[in-house]
């Protein structure tokens, strides 16, 4: 018994009596054992401990959803939407809180990944099959990742390296689709261990299934790999990784390759990106729970691509590293954390005829103080941070002092827990990587503000105000869980395109406008439940109202506030799941998204709403793993006409940007998983 | 909002109610095994129709069933998790059954089980 308590001790966050409870940020240098035994996984739960309010997405979750990348990991969530952000290169981008994907913070194992260059192509590059589990927390966190975070958190564990499983293997099959995926792990003794991560996918097949001449998805080739080591050691634990990722897309006319009479409009994008990261964390011999930790990263990637006769290339660098220190005053319910930490990003890119470079330096210092009032978190408890960042830019001059205070606090008692926070929060926006679906088209694009092929550098930042309410409690012998959230997010500069003027302008506006400080509210209530013998039951609504600047006011006394466009202002979600003794798992799920606001010419005034409906059937055995089959848009419900004068691309208009339903329309898929598991360790 | 949540709380009681309740019986089995798999496998094997909550306990091996009497048989549930191989006090897997478990589960194997940190199986116990 004592062996086992040891290496529990060693592999995992050491005191686990003692500490874990004080969870403080998100921060977690040491990991727990990932074995994770919970009772009757449902998949979603809402943590009821941590002070920050965490939506934990389990393994038994991912695989509801068809496939096959982060940004399709969402389907059964209704928090998280995700669309296309054009109908040419096939990229998905989500949408949290109203707002669009970067404004989120992406973290591997809670180091930060992406942003800059692969704000949204960078969700295609986390294959699902990888992800052992997903933290999703909306509003901004904790401090010490860093002052972005406006509208969440999303942090994703991929599989780790010390477990029992010894390889995972997946294939997928779509129409025209395929995917392979290989995770292979092993030991090096009692200290290291290791895994390896494969994963291909290929669009072999042309497929235009609307017949507009254009393909619904790209041809494309996708080939990632990852190693990763952990090392434990008696006070210590560290993690190193290193991943190269290729993608090839081609897409556009249907007709690419061929020789054809008049000029088609097509599009090819590729990218190499690489990227190394280290973590280690120490525990100091003074003090209760007194550790240092150090984070670091760094990342390359460029990107060379056209759309028509647009061309889009960039080379992106970017390293970071943190420091973080740790420690207990009095006891283990008053938790301070402080550190300093540095962000290099250097960008190289033109844009619609401006040059998008930037190249920014901001090191920031912060500290946290965190207490809980009982270790099972009943009370009241809260943080505290504040952060101080100086940021440079070298390539425009601009620098600049960046104070970010947040505090976050909850109440908890019996079932209920409530949950505050009020923050602000700052982010740099990189205009050709966030804005890519807006290259698909023939607009003209006039940058208000630009002078000699250059705009101020956009620098956004937000209030945001939260609150929240679960209710978790056995209700005949089965857990019920019951939500509330409200959010609203309030902007003062902001970045906007408006494409309410004519159909081939689209106008770009950056800056406070005087009295219009765009907005965006966001109400979510939902449960879920087993209300019959191994049937999960889940529902949700939500609202959200977006609100940004009319541009075409700006000049004015008083600047108005207008709808955003490509929102979805009501959403319901229905769930169930089922899985029987014997393995077969049955999911459908419906997704009904009310109509979304167009821009104002030459479109119809708003979108029709439609429902989205997903089946999968499943059955899985020790012998031979998991098959699984389903049909994604049942209802086959498309968007017919998603690129605008596809007849002729380069005369008059031509918008392949505004998408806001599905494009492709019901789709059969097919998929196995099988795991090795090893037959000893815990 | 606390309003919906209650009338929400309240069509999920009335919806249960009198179905449920009199008929409910808990026990506590003791059930060989060792690991985080061998949990799902024994919660999943008695987690039959008319079973409304199962818990195992890897430290102790006790197992917690709370079920309806009417629907299910405190022997229906001890079969079931026989048959996924593992042993309950008082009625152990057959060699057939028990031979079906994955290699890293065979809590019958007394190298595995002091890896573990655990003692002597049960049936050893139980056929002494």
């Amino acid at each position: 018994m004592k062996t086992i308590f040891l290496r529990f001790a060693l592999i995992g966050l050491i005191p686990i009596t003692l500490y874990s409870q004080v969870d403080t940020s998100n921060i977690e240098l040491f990991e727990t054992l990932n074995e994770v035994d919970v009772q009757r996984d449902p998949g979603v739960s809402l943590s009821s401990k941590s002070i920050l309010g965490k939506e934990l997405i389990s393994e038994v979750e991912l695989r509801k959803a068809a496939c096959c990348d982060l940004s399709e990991s969402f389907e059964t969530n209704a928090s998280i939407s995700a669309s296309f952000t054009d109908a040419v290169t096939g990229t998905r981008q989500i949408k949290l809180l109203g707002v669009e994907g970067p404004y989120a913070l992406y973290t591997r194992g809670n180091l930060r990944t992406m942003g800059g260059l692969s704000s949204v192509l960078g969700l295609a590059l986390i294959p699902g099959a990888w992800i052992q589990s997903i933290q999703l927390s909306k509003g901004p966190g904790s401090v010490v990742n860093g002052a972005g975070a406006m509208s969440g958190q999303i942090n994703y564990q991929l599989r780790p390296s010390y477990t029992q499983q010894k390889s995972h293997f997946n294939l997928f099959a779509g129409p025209g689709r395929f995917e392979q995926n290989a995770v292979h792990t092993w030991h090096q003794g009692e200290t290291w261990s290791s895994n390896l991560m494969v994963h291909g996918r290929q669009q072999l097949f042309r497929w235009d299934g609307n017949e507009d001449g254009y393909l619904d998805a790209p041809l494309s080739n996708h080939f990632f790999i990852q190693n990763a080591w952990k090392q434990i050691g008696k006070k210590s634990e560290a993690q190193y990784g290193v991943k190269a990722s290729w993608i090839r897309n081609i897409g556009g006319s249907s007709l690419y390759g061929y020789e054809t009479l008049v000029p088609i409009w097509t599009h090819e994008l590729a990218t190499d990106r690489y990227e190394l990261w280290a973590k280690r964390g120490y525990f100091l011999d003074k003090g209760i729970n007194r550790s240092i930790g150090t984070q670091f990263s760094a990342n390359y990637q460029d990107l060379e691509s056209y759309f028509g006769n647009r061309i889009f290339n960039a080379q992106e660098q970017n390293v970071y590293g943190n420091l973080i220190f740790q420690d207990n005053i009095y006891d283990t319910r008053y938790t301070i954390k402080a550190g300093i930490d540095a962000n290099w990003r250097n960008l190289r890119q033109d844009i619609w005829g401006i040059t998008g470079d930037y190249n920014i330096l901001t090191t920031g210092a912060y500290a946290e103080y965190s207490f809980v009032s009982s270790p099972d978190g009943q009370g009241l408890s809260a943080i505290f941070g504040q952060r101080i960042d100086y940021l440079q830019d070298f390539e425009s001059g601009k620098k600049g002092f960046y104070p970010v205070p947040r505090v976050h606090i909850k109440y908890a008692k019996g079932p209920w827990s409530l949950r505050s926070q009020l923050s602000y929060s700052y982010r740099v926006a990189t205009l050709g990587a966030e804005y890519m679906g807006y290259m698909a088209n023939n607009r003209e694009f006039n940058f208000i503000g630009s002078t000699e092929n250059r705009i101020p550098l956009p620098i956004e930042d937000a209030i945001t105000i939260g609150q929240s309410v679960v209710f978790t409690k056995d209700v005949f012998y089965k857990e019920l869980q019951l939500y509330f959230d409200a959010y609203q997010t309030q902007f003062w500069n902001k970045v906007v395109f408006d494409f309410d003027e004519q159909t081939d302008l689209a106008t770009y506006y950056y800056g406070y406008a005087n009295g219009a400080s765009p907005e965006s509210t966001s109400l979510q209530f939902g449960g879920q439940y087993e209300l019959i013998h191994r049937t999960l039951f889940k529902i949700a609504y939500r609202f959200q109202n977006v609100q940004q600047v009319d541009v075409s006011t700006i000049n004015d006394y008083s600047p108005n506030l207008e709808e955003a466009i490509l929102f979805v202002p009501h959403l319901i979600y229905l769930g169930t799941s089922y899985s029987s003794r014997k393995g077969i798992g049955f999911e459908l799920n419906g997704t009904y998204n009310s109509s979304q606001r167009l821009p104002s010419i030459g479109y119809e005034k708003r979108s029709p709403a439609f429902t989205m409906l997903n089946l999968q059937i499943s059955k899985e055995s020790r012998k031979n793993g998991q098959f699984y089959i389903g049909i994604q848009n049942l209802l086959n419900v498309r968007q017919l006409n998603p690129i605008v004068g596809g007849d002729l691309p380069f005369d008059g208009v031509f918008d392949a940007s505004i998408v806001w339903g599905p494009i492709m329309g019901r789709q059969l898929y097919a998929g196995w998983r099988y795991d090795i598991r090893k037959r000893t360790e815990n | 909002m606390k309003k919906i949540t209650y009338t929400l709380i309240a069509a999920v009681l009335i919806t249960l109610s009198g179905t449920a309740q009199s008929k409910i019986t808990k026990i506590v089995l003791e059930v060989d095994g060792l690991c985080g798999m061998c949990k799902e496998r024994i919660e999943n094997a008695a987690y039959l129709t008319g079973v409304k909550q199962v818990n195992w306990d890897k430290a102790t091996h006790e197992l917690d069933v709370v079920f309806r009497n009417d629907k299910v048989s405190e022997e229906q549930i001890i079969a079931s998790i026989n048959n996924a191989g593992h042993d309950v006090k008082g009625s152990l897997a057959s060699a057939e059954q028990y031979k079906q478990i994955h290699g890293c589960c065979r809590f019958r194997d007394s190298d595995l089980r002091s890896k573990h940190g655990l003692g002597e199986a049960l049936c050893t116990q139980e056929k002494k």
